[in-house]
């Protein structure tokens, strides 16, 4: 344990990390919510937009304009997320002190729990207890709203709303191009008009790759 | 500095009884049990939010992430009304998100689990030099420990167990520094953690509420900074001196030879004497807070290693509690590394996870929708002639 301790402490003693993770770290909770899954969100991006790139089943015109469906999706992906993830935590520290401090942690709601607990301290001492974990469950409120605001109301709701007009608007310009023709599902390649044309063939391959990323 | 024993206890300070309660939330044990108690009896959905706050990172990303593409994000691809595909499209693509969640969730949680217990490993093992756990052993380690030991531990015992391991290497790491430091001056700033400064904080924000408040954000924060730092260092310092008071006061009853239930009784005795013929309330709050003390303190057994004088017994106050803000410290340092080393894990592990779902997906649709395959497989030969 010993090197790998000695590896660990250099890395987490270097002057960023340090200022990173200060105990009263510039960085709250929330916000380090929101930036994991922002560059998560940006790197998952990268592989798309470079697989696409790369993938030898779409014909090389037509891979820049997929790659570029990626991208859009992506940086649409991030700029929802941004902006609901910072301005959602003003939201609910507003909410918080509106609803759940009058309720649970008033002056009048903290001597009731006194009453009811009958603690071996003071109540000036009980009030301070109960300070630190209404600091924690504001805490708890901003982070899960920016985690379901982010990742489930911007991401699987806002973004496929805007991002499906849009994936069709590209794909009647590639209807009326006629010429279209990239990998399916699975990278099989296809003919669009092939297939608008016969409808008994597979639905699944309706679908080109091209707009795989706007049914995510 | 000397101070006299009678400066402190005459002081502005131990005469506001409602101000000298404020620093006394209990000892170790009855604060740790009191907090259990309200959390215990609090509103569900406040619990619920308790524990988030003190429990969050890069494991609850992963859960909340993987909740929305396994529930919401296939709805949306399924009954999108935007999208045109038929149903079978549309239900073979919804179903690469739940799949994609569970791999994700298997790759990320399990990774990230270990991570953050191999932290705990090195930081209760006193081996990171920023999280010095020594004196507060994480629950993962001494789990594991007693695991070891004691393979079908029932967990309320484990519990115990933990609870047991922990205050002894707390009381330890405080008896030793006791010896150690014995004269050793203590700087203030040693004694003051996060929470001490969050509360200076939120004490000038009000104090100083409408200077604030004609400021530019930029200043305000700037002037709130300049100035949180200095008050919690006096905070603390007054909290130490009347905590050594209380205490050097319990030492001197204790010389009585009385025991506490005695002492207890005689104190009662002369609130209800007071409290007959309407005396002081300062003196009536005074005597209930050394009940209430006495009663918390069960046994003078402990308070009277504490110190032979006044400054002695503030030495061992300051040090107990310059142990606990070492812990509090340590323990915001590496929720820290747990929450920012995650997120490079869990990029690292993207790659992985990315690969593992192309693999898997179309080999588990294979068996989920075998007959939207079966189409797929049918024209893939009508293409090339029976031949793959």
């Amino acid at each position: 344990m010993s090197i790998t301790a000695g590896v660990a402490n250099k890395i987490l003693n270097t002057k960023a990390v340090t200022y990173l993770t200060k105990p009263n770290a510039p960085a709250a909770a929330a916000t380090i919510a929101l930036i994991s899954n922002l560059t998560k969100d940006a790197v998952n991006c990268y592989y798309y937009v470079a697989q696409s790139l790369n993938n030898e089943r779409i014909p090389e015109e037509k891979r820049k304009f997929v790659a570029g469906l990626d991208l859009a999706n992506g940086i649409l992906n991030v700029l929802v997320q941004t902006i609901v993830g910072v301005t959602l935590p003003v939201l609910t520290n507003k909410v918080f002190e509106k609803n759940i401090v009058p309720k649970f942690f008033s002056k009048d709601a903290i001597s009731k729990m006194y009453t009811k607990l009958k603690p071996n301290v003071p109540l000036a001492g009980f009030e301070d207890k109960m300070l630190k974990n209404k600091a924690f469950a504001k805490i708890g409120l901003s982070v899960i709203a920016t985690l379901v605001g982010t990742q489930i109301i911007a991401k699987r709701i806002i973004v496929p709303l805007i991002a499906t007009p849009l994936a069709s608007y590209f794909k009647d310009k590639f209807k009326n191009n006629k010429k279209c023709e990239c990998s399916d599902y699975d990278g099989d390649k296809i003919s669009f008009e092939n297939n608008i044309k016969n409808d008994n063939h597979s639905k699944i391959e309706n679908i080109p790759k091209c707009f795989e990323a706007f049914m995510r | 500095m000397h101070v006299s024993v009678s400066k402190i206890e005459n002081s502005q300070l131990l005469q506001n009884m409602e101000k000298n309660k404020l620093s006394f939330k209990g000892g170790y044990k009855v604060s740790r049990d009191l907090t259990r108690k309200i959390i215990a009896e609090s509103n569900p959905g406040v619990r619920f939010l308790m524990n988030l706050g003190k429990n969050n990172g890069e494991i609850l990303n992963s859960i909340v992430t993987a909740v929305g593409t396994a529930f919401v994000a296939p709805i949306f691809i399924a009954f999108n009304p935007f999208a045109k595909e038929d149903k079978e499209t549309k239900m073979y693509s919804a179903w690469r998100q739940p799949i994609s969640a569970v791999i994700a969730l298997a790759t990320q949680i399990g990774i990230n689990l270990k991570f953050n217990h191999w932290l705990d490993k090195l930081a209760s093992a006193g081996k990171l030099d920023r999280a010095n756990l020594v004196a507060k052993p994480q629950v993962s380690y001494l789990k594991k420990i007693i695991k070891t030991q004691k393979v079908d531990i029932p967990k309320q015992d484990l519990l115990a167990e933990i609870e047991y391991m922990q205050d002894e290497a707390f009381w330890k790491k405080v008896n030793q520094e006791r010896v150690s430091r014995k004269n050793i001056p203590i700087s203030t700033e040693d004694l003051i953690d996060n929470n001490a400064l969050n509360e200076a904080k939120a004490q000038i924000k009000k104090n100083y509420e409408k200077q604030i408040s004609s400021m530019s954000k930029k200043e305000a924060n700037k002037f709130i900074n300049s100035k949180t730092m200095e008050l919690a260092k006096s905070n603390v310092d007054e909290a130490m001196k009347i905590e050594a008071a209380n205490k050097w006061h319990i030492i001197r009853l204790s010389k009585s030879g009385k025991s506490v239930k005695e002492v207890v009784a005689n104190l009662q005795a002369k609130v209800d004497k007071l409290k007959k013929r309407n005396g002081s309330s300062k003196a009536i709050a005074r005597f209930e807070y050394m009940i209430e003390k006495l009663n918390n303190l069960g046994d003078f057994k402990y308070v009277k290693k504490l110190g032979n004088n006044f400054q002695e017994v503030l030495q061992s106050v300051k040090i107990k509690k310059m142990v606990k803000a070492g812990i509090n410290n340590a323990e915001a340092v590496l929720s820290s590394y747990k929450k920012w080393g995650g997120i490079i894990i869990s990029l690292v592990t993207l790659p992985f996870s990315c690969g593992l779902l192309n693999w898997a997906y179309p080999r588990l649709m294979e068996i989920i929708m075998p007959n939207a395959c079966k189409n797929k497989m049918e024209r893939k030969l009508a293409k090339s002639g029976g031949k793959f």
